[in-house]
């Protein structure tokens, strides 16, 4: 290896890749409830769209006649048949440092997410290493089970037994009560400061009949209620800490891990909870690294140094590499079912106003080509909206309406009838992932120079995005993502209606409006999914969002650790770092 | 002498003043702020929740305001709390301040252990190939920049070596193997970029002293002479050596925010670049003014030992 | 008192050699064989930059399909992720480069020395502010100053020259000073005052040419720190924009990540990089040399 030059070494890589892959012989071949993933096409014969299968059969698949697609890759793979291990800590390098963490008051992911390591919700979402091929979300017991809802507008919890808060002051693991959720639920909805205060906007009244039993009762009925309750945001915490003081700097929950300590821009550490009651953890504990660095993450995966590590995988490329020194390295993928990021432009810029424009935008930007560049075919052209919720399988790009192609000669005559054959305007953005969100806007700028169309791209910092996308006070564009929602208001009231703060587009369409308020409060699931549908074309054919193709995401995982999945669909629990929901279960196979 | 320090102290405050001002004011014009920093990526919240929030905080209040009430805390000996994670702003200035500390003496040896063989070198052999493959060695370090070395050491460790020190730190008295092993390379990467310009300096001022009249007849004496000659040389050679040291003390203990982030070092230059990120607006000014006067100090302490190395100096 | 063109210094060395102080200068400067290395160096880069349109074989942002190919006779230096040929890239971003290492040093030591020189010049209770000033910029920890400045600005390439300059203003102006009090103290200033010239006429005719010198010397190790800032500055997203090729962009961003892969994608950038701060370096110790009274050959 040594003796190899560089160029050489590129060369053969470049070979040896396909040959791997093609045999699809490491780690996970052969798991009968894997789903194959299609790669799209290698050629240039475009208009077959990437398709991806999540069902148990592997049927259709992606399987195209061409020869030369790289498989191997798969949505999920196979946990050892052998006894789980107990004892360990699990190392994580991951980039943020944890805010202040009272859950009624943060929403930031890098916060979040150790939080909920030792706290615990109601219900909760489907996760662990069976979710990641599940389409749908599934609501799952937590610390109640499934609820009695006889009528659409009151439901009873019946808490688990055996629930005991950590052994910790000024908790002292007293036992769990129904009254704690009561106390939580009315902070978030109505305590100074709380970001979560839309979620309980339906509530009539919450009570805590006994110990045991709790009973939610809304306004009016709503379809999605319980689904919010299920997610990361909403998590149970103890009155105990609040009347301390001290719910901004301590957590102590009824989780499988106890909070130890937090070392700002280095550490934080967990230690397992002996009486969690769904059974203490296998691991002595956790570690988060604070690795700001990307590369620095990946040569501390490649190193051993942590057993699992946040944003190591931005495209196939990057899997391809690391299993070029790392063999052994398991590798699942998570198909997109929804555009994370699209530009975003201000619609109330009179230029944006014109539909012709916005449509133009959409047939200058070469879709295939990017996903070809970018993610090596392993990437797909979907709308932001997901197609799960009208469609059964991925649908073709002509399903997407007739600005969803490549065609800069028709971008070329809608501009010029729109007079705006000099289109000038300033994108802002942040660089997310590894590189992706430049690379795009990088191909864009050129792809959009060749229609006259002078698209200038200015990074920002991300507190300075996030200030601007949230608030809505970008000037021109951006490159925004959505917000991942787990219920269908999310997609069809909060990112379309004219009134709400979530519609970040600022689309203003009185007959999308009609739709969303109709579709909220309408309980046959026939007639709902009717109106998504409408929604879901007209957002495409008035070119509101200029969506954007996305990269299929890769999750790596050191070949010791077990227990532990992500990577499931977009606004599923396990899509996101959901530690909570599976930490108890992971182990550590080493000697 | 005390005289000398208490005048020193005392021109000090006004700047200090102007410092604080300036990072005071600076801070507020850039765009966002904490609340959408703590925010980003959650759900929908409205102005008015945003409102109650910058409220909570107290950042909505007019500068002034804000301003005294700072000052009059901080007169207090009060750095106030963070409004990212409501922890005391001087503990996490302490907490980071360590690793700062720690890595700024081991890259300060490293550089003169580097530095002063390399320039006397240079000095007494000047224009010799040995002078000028020094000065290319030292000059690399000036050309190179710093992530782009420590990116190529961990990936040619990686690749080569198969080992790879352990990112992270570990204080020195409760691990001191694995805590010289999370520093060496930093200390070495940016010891070496600091040695260039302390070699420079070290061979300049070498060779103007070995150019006075006297130091030449003495040179020409013989071997005992010479090493007199090397020891005066060096005294003198010192002074500028220093002066570089106490103008880069700044850098080096807050300005590493590269190498802390590459390295996963939690140190002042990170706790401030993510304090800028996140609007962290009572963080900033704590560290500002406390590098300000550290700066202010050492720079004081470095004319103070002139006179030490040169009896001569005298302060009026 | 017209024929005064030159300070006393230099009217004493007229008698030897009838050209211009500039031109002597370069001449000597010339004969250096590292100094000449240098400036061939700086040539081609300069050249390159203001000529980038016409030397670059391809359009530097235009991407292709032939992503990450290694370098050939059609693409010598190779192509990057977007498959944009490289040498175009490096050949573009000499002028970005260049043009904040230059413009920001420029403004930053223009700056400087005209502080230095009215506090040195004038003195008293004007001296004394200005230099609680001075103080305070040099106290502020310059990263703090740049990154809050870039942030207020909007990162791009004007807002890292304005920072960069920014930073260099406070050295420059002490260097600046303390040579104005040495040269103060001479006779010749003495004497042109005494002849009724005024104080802004002594500043800028007679004080300003005789601490050219540490001037010049500071120019030169600022160009290349400029370089290696605006080069920092990318690394932590402050810099220029893409898709413009900024060597330091290319090096940290895209050519970082690539490394192991597409190594020709932070090599060439980054021996760029090296290249241009190594020719200001050196140059700079040539000049050192050459001007730095002290250690003139006597």
């Amino acid at each position: 290896m040594t003796t190899e030059n560089y160029w050489t070494r590129f060369q053969r890589n470049r070979l040896s890749r396909r040959r791997i892959l093609s045999g699809a012989a490491w780690g996970t071949a052969g798991i009968a409830t894997a789903a194959l993933v299609g790669c799209g096409d290698d050629g240039d014969d475009s208009g077959e769209p990437t398709s991806a299968s999540t069902t148990s059969t592997s049927s259709s698949g992606g399987a195209s006649p061409t020869a030369e697609q790289p498989k191997g890759y798969q949505t999920n793979f196979a946990e050892p048949s052998t006894q789980p291990k107990a004892g360990g800590t699990m190392r994580i390098a991951n980039d943020w440092d944890v805010s202040i963490l009272d859950p009624i008051k943060t929403a930031a992911g890098g916060t979040i997410v150790k939080c909920n390591i030792v706290y615990n919700r109601l219900i909760s979402l489907n996760t662990g290493v069976t979710a990641p091929d599940d389409k749908e979300i599934k609501l799952v017991s937590d610390l109640s089970g499934l609820p009695e809802q006889p009528d659409g507008q009151t439901f009873t919890f019946k808490i688990n037994p055996g629930i005991k808060w950590q052994n910790v002051a000024p908790l002292n693991g007293r036992a769990f009560k129904a009254e704690d959720v009561k106390y939580a639920y009315e902070r978030y909805a109505t305590a100074q400061g709380s970001v979560h205060t839309t979620y309980f906007r339906d509530i009539d009244k919450i009570e805590a009949i006994d110990d045991t039993t709790l009973k939610i009762t809304l306004k009016t009925p709503n379809p999605d209620f319980l689904i919010p309750l299920g997610t990361r945001y909403l998590t149970i915490f103890p009155r105990e800490l609040v009347d301390a003081g001290t719910i901004e700097t301590q957590a102590v929950g009824t989780g499988s891990m106890i909070l130890k300590e937090m070392a700002k821009s280095d550490h934080v550490t967990l230690a397992k909870n002996p009486d969690y009651f769904k059974g203490a953890a296998k691991l002595d504990g956790v570690e988060f690294r604070i690795q700001p660095d990307a590369a620095s993450r990946l040569a501390a995966f490649r190193a051993g140094q942590v057993d699992f590590s946040y944003g190591l995988l931005g495209n196939k490329r990057d899997a391809d590499n690391l299993l070029q020194t790392n063999k052994d390295v398991n590798i699942n993928i998570s198909p997109p079912f929804a555009a994370i990021f699209g530009l975003s432009l201000n619609l109330d810029d009179p230029r944006f106003q014109d539909e012709r424009v916005r449509q133009a935008l959409m047939l200058g930007m070469d879709r295939e080509t990017m996903v070809q560049i970018i993610y090596d075919g392993f990437g797909t052209t979907i709308p932001t909206i997901p197609w799960t919720y009208i469609y059964a399988s991925q649908p073709k790009p002509e399903q997407f309406g007739k600005w969803w192609k490549h065609d800069p000669a028709e971008a070329k005559k809608l501009l010029a009838a729109a007079g705006q054959e000099n289109l000038s305007f300033q994108v802002i953005y942040h660089e997310y992932t590894a590189s992706g969100n430049t690379q795009q806007l990088e191909i864009m700028s050129d792809l959009y120079k060749q229609i006259g169309i002078d698209m200038k791209v200015q990074r920002v910092p991300y507190t300075e995005f996030n200030s601007q996308w949230i608030q809505r006070t970008f000037p021109e564009a951006t490159d925004g993502w959505q917000a991942l929602g787990f219920e269908p208001n999310n997609y069809f009231y909060n990112h379309i209606h004219s009134t709400s703060p979530g519609n970040r587009w600022r689309i203003k369409d009185s007959e999308l409006d009609a739709w969303a308020e109709k579709q909220r409060s309408e309980l046959d699931k026939n007639a709902r999914k009717e109106i998504w549908k409408q929604i879901f074309d007209k957002v495409l054919d008035k070119a509101y969002r200029i969506d954007k193709p996305s990269g299929t995401g890769f999750t790596a995982y050191q070949p010791w650790l077990h227990g532990l999945r992500f990577g499931g669909p977009l606004g599923s629990n396990s899509s996101y770092y959901e530690w909570g929901q599976q930490m108890h279960q992971a182990w550590l196979d080493k000697a | 002498m005390t005289q000398y320090i208490v005048r020193r102290l005392l021109m000090a405050v006004p700047s200090m003043l102007l410092v604080s001002l300036i990072i005071f004011s600076l801070v507020r014009l850039v765009d966002g702020d904490v609340v959408m920093a703590r925010l980003a990526e959650g759900g929908y919240v409205t102005d008015d929740q945003l409102a109650a929030m910058r409220a909570e905080l107290g950042i909505d209040r007019p500068f002034v305001t804000q301003y005294l009430d700072y000052m009059v805390h901080l007169m207090r000996g009060d750095f106030g709390k963070s409004l990212w994670d409501s922890q005391p702003v001087w503990n996490q200035i302490v907490d980071h301040m360590e690793v700062s500390l720690q890595l700024a003496v081991m890259s300060i040896l490293l550089a003169i252990v580097i530095a002063i063989p390399l320039g006397i070198i240079s000095a007494i052999r000047a224009n010799t190939p040995l002078d000028y493959g020094a000065r290319l060695f030292a000059i690399l370090g000036l050309s190179l920049p710093d992530f782009w070395i420590a990116t190529m050491l961990i990936l040619g460790l990686t690749l080569w070596v198969g080992w790879l020190p352990e990112f992270g730190y570990w204080p020195i008295w409760e691990d001191p193997a694995k805590n010289l092993e999370a520093l060496i390379f930093p200390a070495l990467i940016v010891g070496y970029r600091f040695s260039a310009t302390t070699a420079r300096m070290t061979r300049s001022s070498v060779l103007e002293v070995l150019r006075e009249d006297y130091i030449r007849t003495a040179w020409s004496k013989g071997m005992r002479e010479r090493a007199v000659v090397l020891n005066h040389a060096l005294r003198n050679a010192l002074i500028p050596v220093i002066t570089i040291m106490g103008g880069q003390i700044g850098f080096l203990l807050g300005g590493l925010v590269v190498i802390e982030t590459i390295f996963s070092l939690p140190g002042m230059g990170r706790l401030m670049f993510n304090a800028i990120n996140q609007r962290d607006y009572p963080v900033i000014q704590g560290i500002t003014l406390v590098m300000a006067s550290i700066f202010i100090l050492v720079n004081l302490l470095v004319d103070l030992t002139y006179a030490v190395i040169d009896p001569r100096i005298r302060y009026s | 008192m017209a024929t005064q063109a030159y300070s006393g210094n230099e009217l004493t060395q007229r008698d030897r050699a009838y050209r211009p102080p500039a031109l002597r200068f370069t001449i000597r400067l010339g004969k250096n064989p590292v100094a000449a290395a240098s400036l061939v160096i700086i040539f081609i880069m300069v050249i390159a930059a203001l000529f980038a349109d016409y030397v670059a074989p391809y359009d530097p942002i235009s991407v292709s399909r032939d992503t990450f190919q290694s370098p050939s006779l059609s693409h010598p230096f190779g192509t990057d992720d977007l498959g944009r040929d490289l040498f175009s890239r490096v050949i573009h971003g000499a002028r970005i480069s260049l043009f904040v290492g230059i413009v920001s040093v420029v403004l930053g030591v223009a700056g400087g020395s005209v502080v230095g020189l009215v506090s040195g010049a004038v003195g008293g209770i004007l001296d004394l502010l200005m230099q609680r000033v001075v103080d305070a910029m040099l106290a502020f920890p310059a990263i703090v100053l740049t990154m809050a400045l870039v942030s207020v600005f909007g990162a791009s390439t004007m807002s890292a020259l304005v920072a960069i300059a920014i930073v260099f203003i406070p050295g420059t102006a002490r260097v600046v000073r303390s040579a104005v009090f040495v040269v103060k103290a001479n006779m010749y200033i003495e004497a042109a005052r005494s002849m009724g010239a005024s104080e802004l006429r002594i500043m800028f005719r007679h004080i300003l040419p005789n601490v050219m010198a540490p001037i010049l010397i500071l120019v030169s190790a600022y160009l290349g720190a400029a370089i290696l800032i605006e080069a920092s500055l990318s690394f932590l997203g402050f810099g220029t924009q893409p898709p413009n090729p900024s060597w330091g962009l290319m090096l940290s961003g895209t050519g970082r990540r690539y490394m192991e892969e597409a190594p020709w994608m932070a090599i060439f950038p980054g021996l760029a990089i090296s290249l241009a701060v190594l020719a200001f370096n050196m140059l700079g110790d040539v000049l050192r040399d050459m001007l730095d009274p002290r250690l003139r050959a006597r």
